[in-house]
């Protein structure tokens, strides 16, 4: 039995003593009905929090770092009567770096905002809960054990890439959706049928008419305009999530910033359990989904080396360079300010 | 240090809306109600202990006041973002049946307790008891204590043994074996009587300075000796008493006696004790004229009874009338001349106004207990009755002295290896009141009713024809104020002898008035729940969809009588309603109806606006139709079908 609920147990057989003795019956009455109360409060408890389940409504989470992102539990009870407060026992953190904290409601929704400072992967942890009665006399405590993940990604900032010997860059994001093919290229282009994934951008509008279905328009292959990243992870299992928060920014960054420039991107990494690991990014939906390769990746990976002198290398000391050149070493600090002010010059 | 890696985002005061604000206020008056409530429970107790008491009435209505303050607390639905602290708010569809189900409790314990208090207070002491027994353990001693204080609380009695006699012969009186003689009364209890000052007096009016260390000797032993020299027949009796827990600090011997310390040696044996030798009541007989063997020292003895006469008229007629007014009012307005009168008005007072109970409770702090005892509770036990007797006794100018020790009856006497042994336990420990009398000495009288309630008062010289003629005539005089037992005796009284008494509401009165304050209390707080529900259902009508809106608009006009024939779809219903309610225009209703079809039918359901457009219909609707209903069918519409 908890404190409060002792204290108030004694308190209430007190007045009904002190009123036997005193021949008081009112405040007799006020015991007998505060004890009876008691009773019911406990057994109310009891039966509620037995019947209580609670857990994440949903497992995965997207978010953007600084930003508020609202997590809902979940709560089931069979019992005629609705509970009183509730409390939750969370243990949250990035990776393994795990901290408790103790959360309250009234029983009705529960629904708790964190604001993730950082990039990377955010697991919390219902451990348990606990229900209480309608004066918070007392609590019946459960166990619980159920996960969610909250990806917290880096706003869209996109880093500004050029590439000079192209004569002519891409258009901002803005503009590329349905855009027309380069007119001046012209070049020797095929369709095929429309797939998942493929953007909109390449839809031949014109042919897709006449068809009566989405017709992509696919330049050859050795045409293709392609931008290679590779990345180097060394140290990126050890890296504080300050660490790793940068470099996610930079990555994301990087890779929007070659979107704008180029087709696709193509990221190589080694990962450390599974050895050599790529994907092609043609959208930047498709950069959430490497980030959450990444955050996932508990190990440092290795490095991977750049194969051409074209292809890019970005590391975890935030040093982005074309073959063996450097591009610019990105510092720590000042990361925000930066990527929006450095402009890249880089080979085509 | 690095920022913080997740901040959790307790309130809205995180986002700036300030809303984090009330309910810290909310916080900081639910738990000043919870202190609020503590310190008027505390103030409740505190009444009591000074005899202030409210009525049952009066504090169901501070519960239900309490209760509403409860509810309206928690009326606001409490954060919906879980946060670091607890905060209040169930919302009104909580705390509002929360809320009744504590004052239906409150009033239910109420009710209960109202219409059987003595069952609930015995139960009380009963726990008491057993706490009390746990407490004071084997060897603690009685309750009953043989010191002057007198008890202000129940009496729990152990049966620990506290004293072994044995006698030759048992005894065939009941045996008042005297521990404590009370002095002065100084409140709630008794000072020693101080006997050696007495000695001092007597040696000054006999001028027997020289012999004063002789007084003490002749004055406790007086009564035997000079019964001793009127009995040839051998009746003294002898009395050896012996304590097991080893104790002397109380000597306790009976009545016309003389006591020595000696050390009782049986089969070799040294046994601690002390015996006594004394006369039953029945075998004294003082006759101060005759054959004496005494010679001399009879007139020494006369003398001393002559002198001892007179101080104890003035050391023990003294009341202190400061700490008892009522009493000595009550003496004052019930004047009596004579022994006789005066133990005839003291028996039936005592009767009358007082029933014999372990179990009276505790008087208030500021109260003393005699007087409690005689006047407001009515019930108590030996020391109460024999306190009271003492006192009165001593208003009426009759030397008195409060006495206590135990009581055994012959009975209690067992005949072992040839002698009478007697197991004295605390459940004989007792007290009673003794008057002196010549050729007596101090004489205990009886003052405590025995199991059947009567009073059977009597000490040598008591004519108890006198005293029955005298007792009835106090009784068909009205005798004593009725004290609360007498009232309720004469209750049952007229009850037994069939009288048809006009209903009283008497013993159940509070009980009564708790049934009408929760008819009243329901009466009040009917149509607040009513309207909660009224305004619940609304509440939900914001929320719904507008298909539901205009289904219960449909369900508000048939509950009222109107377009039993239609269902809200048809094409003439606008028209009609139109017609009924002129202040609802028939395009306006033309459009709800458009715009609930596409809710139900259409490709494109309607927008937040819309749906808005057909609740505000709703509502007009509503009140045009309530507006044409009158008086009790308004209400009844309103409040009973919720609309």
């Amino acid at each position: 039995m908890s404190m409060k609920r002792m204290l108030f147990l004694s308190f209430s057989l007190f007045l009904v003593y002190m009123a036997g003795m005193y021949r008081y019956p009112a405040l007799m009455a006020i015991g007998v009905g505060q004890a009876l109360f008691l009773l019911f409060l406990t057994v109310q408890n009891r039966v509620c929090g037995r019947r209580m389940q609670a857990a994440f409504e949903r497992e995965a989470v997207a978010a953007v770092k600084g930003e508020p992102v609202s997590c809902e539990l979940a709560l089931k009870h069979g019992g005629k009567l609705p509970p009183g407060g509730m409390g939750f026992l969370i243990r949250y953190g990035y990776g393994e770096r795990k901290r408790r904290k103790r959360l309250y409601g009234d029983g009705g929704e529960a629904v708790f905002r964190i604001r993730p400072e950082y990039c990377g992967a955010v697991r919390l942890h219902l451990e348990a809960f606990w229900v209480y009665d309608y004066f918070s006399l007392g609590r019946v405590r459960k166990k619980a054990s159920h996960e969610m993940r909250v990806m917290v990604f880096p706003g869209e900032q996109a880093l500004d890439i050029r590439f000079p010997e192209d004569g002519h860059g891409r258009e901002p994001e803005a503009d590329r959706a349905g855009a027309a093919p380069p007119s001046g290229g012209g070049g020797v282009f095929q369709v095929r049928e429309y797939r998942k994934g493929d953007s909109a951008r390449h839809v031949h509008w014109k042919l897709s008419a006449r068809a009566g279905q989405p017709l992509i328009k696919e330049q050859e292959q050795e045409k293709r305009r392609q931008a290679v990243l590779c990345l180097d992870l060394e140290g990126h299992g050890e890296a504080g999530q300050q660490d790793r928060d940068r470099f996610y920014e930079l990555l994301s960054a990087t890779i929007l910033g070659l979107l704008r420039e180029r087709e696709e991107v193509l990221v190589n990494w080694r990962d450390g359990a599974l050895g050599t690991a790529s994907m092609e990014i043609t959208q930047d939906s498709q950069c959430r989904e490497l980030l959450s390769r990444l955050y996932l990746t508990e190990r440092s990976g290795g490095s991977f080396p750049a194969e051409r002198d074209t292809d890019f290398v970005l590391g975890m000391g935030l040093g982005l360079f074309q073959g063996d050149r450097e591009l610019y070493r990105f510092s720590g600090e000042g990361l925000a300010e930066e990527l929006g002010k450095v402009r890249i010059l880089a080979r085509g | 240090m690095g920022r913080k890696e997740i901040r959790f985002l307790d309130d809205d005061r995180e986002e700036g809306t300030g809303r984090g604000k009330k309910s810290r206020l909310l916080a900081i008056l639910q738990r000043l109600q919870i202190f609020s409530c503590l310190l008027a429970e505390g103030a409740l107790i505190v009444g009591a202990l000074y005899g202030r008491k409210l009525n049952a009435v009066v504090l169901g209505g501070l519960a239900a006041a309490q209760t509403a303050l409860w509810v309206w607390l928690h009326w606001k639905p409490g954060e919906s973002i879980l946060g670091r602290k607890k905060r209040p708010g169930y919302g009104r569809e909580r705390s509002v049946p929360i809320g009744i189900g504590l004052w239906a409790v409150t009033f239910l314990a109420l009710a209960a307790v109202l219409f059987r208090p003595a069952a609930w207070y015995e139960a009380v002491y009963l726990a008491e008891g057993h706490v009390d027994a746990m407490l004071r353990g084997p060897g603690s001693g009685s309750g009953l204590s043989s010191a002057g204080r007198i008890n202000r609380g129940n009496l729990y009695r152990t049966g620990e043994v506290r004293l072994e006699l044995e006698a030759a012969q048992a005894p065939a009186e009941p045996l008042y074996l005297r521990g404590f003689s009370g002095g002065d009364y100084v409140g709630n209890g008794w000072e020693a009587a101080d006997e050696e000052a007495l000695f001092v007096e007597i040696a000054d009016i006999l001028d027997w300075k020289e012999w004063i260390g002789m007084i003490g000797g002749m004055y406790y032993s007086m009564y035997f000796v000079l019964n001793f020299d009127m009995d040839g027949e051998g009746a003294e009796r002898q009395l050896c008493i012996a304590h097991p827990d080893g104790d002397y600090s109380s000597i306790y011997t009976p009545y016309y006696s003389r006591s020595r310390w000696y050390w009782r040696g049986r089969e070799g044996d040294r046994e601690e004790g002390y015996e006594c030798e004394y006369y039953e009541r029945k075998d004294m007989g003082i006759v101060w004229d005759g054959e004496t063997r005494l010679g001399e020292a009879r007139e020494w003895y006369r003398s001393l009874q002559g002198a001892c006469l007179e101080v104890v008229e003035d050391a023990y007629t003294r009341v202190p009338e400061e700490l008892l007014p009522r009493l000595a009012a009550f003496a004052e307005e019930n004047p009596r001349e004579g022994l006789e009168e005066v133990t005839a008005f003291i028996g039936y007072a005592l009767q009358d106004m007082a029933s014999y109970t372990l179990t009276p409770g505790r008087p208030p702090v500021n109260e003393d207990i005699v007087e409690y005892f005689l006047f407001d509770n009515g019930e108590g036990y030996c020391q109460h009755f024999a306190a009271a007797a003492t006192l009165l006794y001593r208003l009426y100018g009759i030397p008195a002295r409060y006495a206590s020790g135990y009581l055994v009856q012959p009975s209690d006497f067992r005949l072992q290896d040839g002698t009478w042994r007697a197991e004295v336990t605390d459940m004989s420990a007792h007290a009673w009141t003794e008057i002196f009398l010549e050729d007596y000495g101090w004489t205990p009288v009886e003052v405590t009713p025995a199991a059947d309630g009567q009073l059977a008062i009597s000490y040598p010289g008591l004519d108890s024809d006198l005293l029955r003629s005298l007792t009835e005539r106090e009784r068909l005089g009205g005798g004593a104020e009725k004290g609360p037992a007498g009232r309720d005796r004469e209750a049952e009284e007229a009850w037994d002898e069939g009288y048809s008494v006009l209903f009283d509401m008497g013993e159940h009165r509070d009980l009564w008035l708790v049934s009408g304050s929760c008819l009243f209390c329901f009466v009040l707080f009917g149509p607040v729940a009513l309207d909660d529900r009224r305004l619940r259902h609304r509440d939900r009508l914001r929320q719904a969809d507008c298909k539901e809106v205009y289904a219960g608009m449909m369900g508000l006009l048939h509950a009222a009588g109107y377009f039993p024939d239609l269902q809200g779809w048809e094409r003439e219903f606008p028209e009609r309603a139109a017609e009924a309610f002129p202040e609802l225009a028939r395009e306006e209703l033309c459009r709800q109806q458009k715009i609930v079809m596409r809710d139900v039918y259409g490709e494109i359901l309607p927008g937040e606006e819309e749906a808005q457009y057909v609740r505000w219909m709703y509502f007009r609707m509503a009140e045009a139709v309530l507006g044409r209903m009158k008086g009790c069918r308004r209400l009844l519409f309103r409040y009973w079908k919720g609309y």
